[in-house]
């Protein structure tokens, strides 16, 4: 570009300046627009650089006054998308049809929301009729499935099924106090609904998971809660032993607190029909950063090389700090949700959880044992 | 993994890339398995997906990272009666059009599980055709005329690729260098790939960084970066909304399982959200679909898209 014609553009663009006494008006008018963002807009004694977009510097700094003035410099934000030419002319060209685009995108938007809009509308209706079907199937199930707190019938509707799992995990969650079965003492009720169907299903191994730990809080409690629950189910004279294992802590209870020291603890107290471990939001991720540590303090010391991490040893070693791998896991909530469970220990594990379910329910249980003895597990082929 | 190379011996990896771009049969391909009428397909479906892709694109709470598992290839297979490699490429042919949809719709990061380190206890002869295919496929996807530089598209391949023979190995490479300069959006291919295995290898490599001074604490922060840049330190500040935590995860063929995949993603809290607005924003959804992979249409995708940015 030559010197005249430079001369020319600013001649021409300083006419339109005055004769629009630079008017910033943020609307859709194309030839304010192509003053708003005119280079040659800015006085010389905000900057003295040559007007020319090939400048950057000279680019922010136009960038910088109009949002001073508060105009909106909203093509400099997406930087790199627009091509801006090494003259002037092909830049105010460049800057019409940039305009142009981003006029249209917004109306193609704007249409686009308000279509959108329409079809939540709809969505709301359809969801609304698939709640109630949900709610209703629910009802349905809970009417052909009850556990009416006696073994024998959970024993019945068990004795059909082709396997059930050897370890069973659940993740339960915290109701506020205002709702129906909410609080702590309703998340341990839940909890020892559980233990007595898993017990009377004929499961060995149960996990409670829930995120805030709070089952692990107050285990006396929980075991007391346990304990008249199975005496509901089994009768009150002599009702199944129980464990209670807390891998965190790394300690194990048996059956209720009793006012005695541990030391009378006899052998047959040991012998447990139902082995339950309770897990929290730190037996997951945490317990593997945990482990992660560890071995890396290890390593730095030299006491273990970079050969004898092996993913053997990792296993073994959550295995023994968090537990086995559950193989079914239930979810009482609307929407499966892992909430942090130990994704170590999730590899093979079914999933299992009712749409817009959200109570511990004995048909969720019923059911999930059901989907669990259908399925079939082979690893990779 | 020897037997396999001696068998398949081509002279350099890069030549018979060549050799492959030229025959591109992706084309042969779509037109020997697609019997979609061509006169409803440009008046009615085109118009109708362009339409609802740009819904969901203006939706703010759009999926941004959305993942497949590909199940159900081999029993599609058997209940057409066709061969097995057949039903692959049919899958294939699948994947291809729900990731041209995904990234329509503004998705930026999809992760789809190719195989798992576990499928090598399948049969020889399945195992060397799927090597094959694979081979073909990670050249098609970076063709030139192929999606990868329309939406700008990074492939990444997850896994331990050691276990793979040479030339696969070096074709890997050979595709990662070559899209490591797109930006817009992020393709991992998990092959051959545990959730197992990326959470060990990301642990290993800590301990190793931590030895050499290069971390000075492990945190689950350092964690996440470790497995969301695949094992390697990230430069921070990470950016969360290309690696970020996962939206959707979709499988296949009404298995409820996630079969040790991406076990340490499937996890509700958002580190994309910040701190001043809700911590546990929770995204993760889940989706066990009960069609074969062959038979997943993107109209199925899109009903689960929209279905997402409505309940989010």
């Amino acid at each position: 570009m030559t010197d005249l014609e430079d001369n020319n553009v600013i001649a021409e663009t300083q006419e339109l300046l005055n004769s629009e006494d630079g008017s910033y008006s943020t609307s859709a008018n194309l030839a304010s627009k192509r003053t708003d963002y005119n280079p040659l807009n800015v006085k010389p004694e905000v900057s003295k650089q040559v007007p020319c977009l090939t400048n950057t510097k000279y680019i922010v700094k136009n960038v910088m006054q109009s949002q001073k003035e508060n105009i909106n410099p909203s093509i400099f934000k997406d930087n790199g998308k627009v091509n801006i030419g090494d003259g002037n002319r092909k830049s105010i060209n460049d800057f019409i049809s940039v305009e142009f685009y981003r006029l249209n995108k917004t109306i193609f938007d704007f249409l686009m929301k308000l279509l959108l809009a329409l079809i939540f509308c709809n969505f709301s209706v359809f969801r609304y009729f698939q709640y109630n079907y949900n709610c209703v199937k629910l009802k349905f199930y809970s009417l052909l499935y009850n556990p009416a707190d006696s073994p024998q019938l959970i024993r019945n509707d068990v004795a059909s099924l082709l396997k059930i799992p050897k370890r069973l995990a659940a993740i339960l969650e915290y109701k506020p106090e205002e709702e129906v079965c909410g609080g702590v003492l309703g998340l341990m009720e839940d909890a020892s609904d559980l233990v007595a169907w898993s017990l009377s299903a004929g499961i060995k191994h149960l996990t409670l998971y829930d995120y805030d730990g709070l089952l692990k809080d107050d285990v006396n409690l929980l075991r007391k809660i346990i304990y008249s629950k199975l005496c509901k189910y089994f009768g009150g004279q002599n009702p199944p032993k129980f464990a209670v294992r807390i891998p965190h802590k790394g300690k194990v209870y048996y059956n209720l607190p009793t006012s005695s020291s541990i030391f009378e603890e006899t052998s047959s107290d040991k012998k447990v029909s139902i082995e339950i471990v309770l897990l929290s939001v730190t037996d997951g991720r945490q317990t593997i950063v945990e482990l992660t540590k560890s071995l890396a303090e290890l390593h730095k010391e030299d006491k273990i090389s970079e050969d004898d991490i092996t993913m053997k040893l990792v296993d073994t070693e959550l295995k023994q700090l968090v537990g086995e791998e559950p193989d079914l896991l239930l979810y009482f909530g609307p929407n499966l949700d892992l909430q942090g469970f130990p994704p170590w220990h999730i590899r093979l594990t079914e999933l299992f959880w009712e749409h817009d379910n959200n109570n511990v329910s004995y048909t969720v249980f019923i059911r999930g044992l059901k989907q669990f003895s259908t399925c079939k597990v082979n690893v990779g082929k | 993994m020897k037997e396999v190379t001696s068998k398949e011996s081509s002279p350099s990896p890069l030549s018979s890339i060549e050799h492959q771009n030229k025959i591109k049969n992706r084309k042969t391909l779509e037109s020997e398995y697609t019997n979609e009428n061509i006169i409803l397909r440009t008046l009615v479906y085109q118009p109708l997906k362009f339409l609802l892709t740009s819904l969901i694109k203006v939706s703010k709470s759009r999926p941004r990272h959305v993942s497949f598992i590909m199940d159900g290839n081999r029993r599609f297979a058997k209940n057409k009666n066709i061969k097995v490699e057949q039903s692959h490429d049919i899958g294939f042919l699948t994947m291809c059009k729900i990731l041209n949809l995904l990234y329509d719709c503004g998705v930026t990061t999809v992760t789809v599980f190719a195989f798992s380190i576990e499928n090598f206890s399948r049969s020889r002869t399945e195992i060397d055709n799927l090597m094959l295919l694979a081979k073909k496929r990670l050249i098609q996807l970076t063709d030139n005329t192929d999606m990868c530089n329309k939406f700008g598209v990074r492939v990444k391949v997850l896994g331990d690729i050691k276990l793979l023979d040479e030339e696969l190995q070096e074709m890997v490479r050979y595709i990662e260098s070559e899209t490591s300069q797109n930006h817009t959006s992020l393709l991992n291919v998990c092959f051959p790939y545990t959730g197992r295995w990326e959470i060990y290898s990301s642990m290993k490599q800590a301990i190793i960084d931590y030895k050499a001074d290069k971390i000075n604490d492990i945190t689950i922060d350092t964690m996440d970066e470790y497995i969301y840049n695949h094992g390697n330190k990230a430069t921070p500040p990470v950016d969360w909304s290309k690696v970020g935590p996962l939206d959707l995860l979709i499988r296949t063929s009404g298995v409820y399982r996630l079969s040790d995949y991406q076990l340490w993603q499937v996890d509700s809290s958002d580190k994309r959200v910040n701190d001043d607005q809700q911590v546990h924003a929770n995204r993760m959804h889940f989706e066990f679909l009960n069609v074969l992979w062959p038979d997943l249409t993107i109209w199925k995708v899109i009903w689960i898209l929209i279905f997402y940015c409505y309940s989010h």
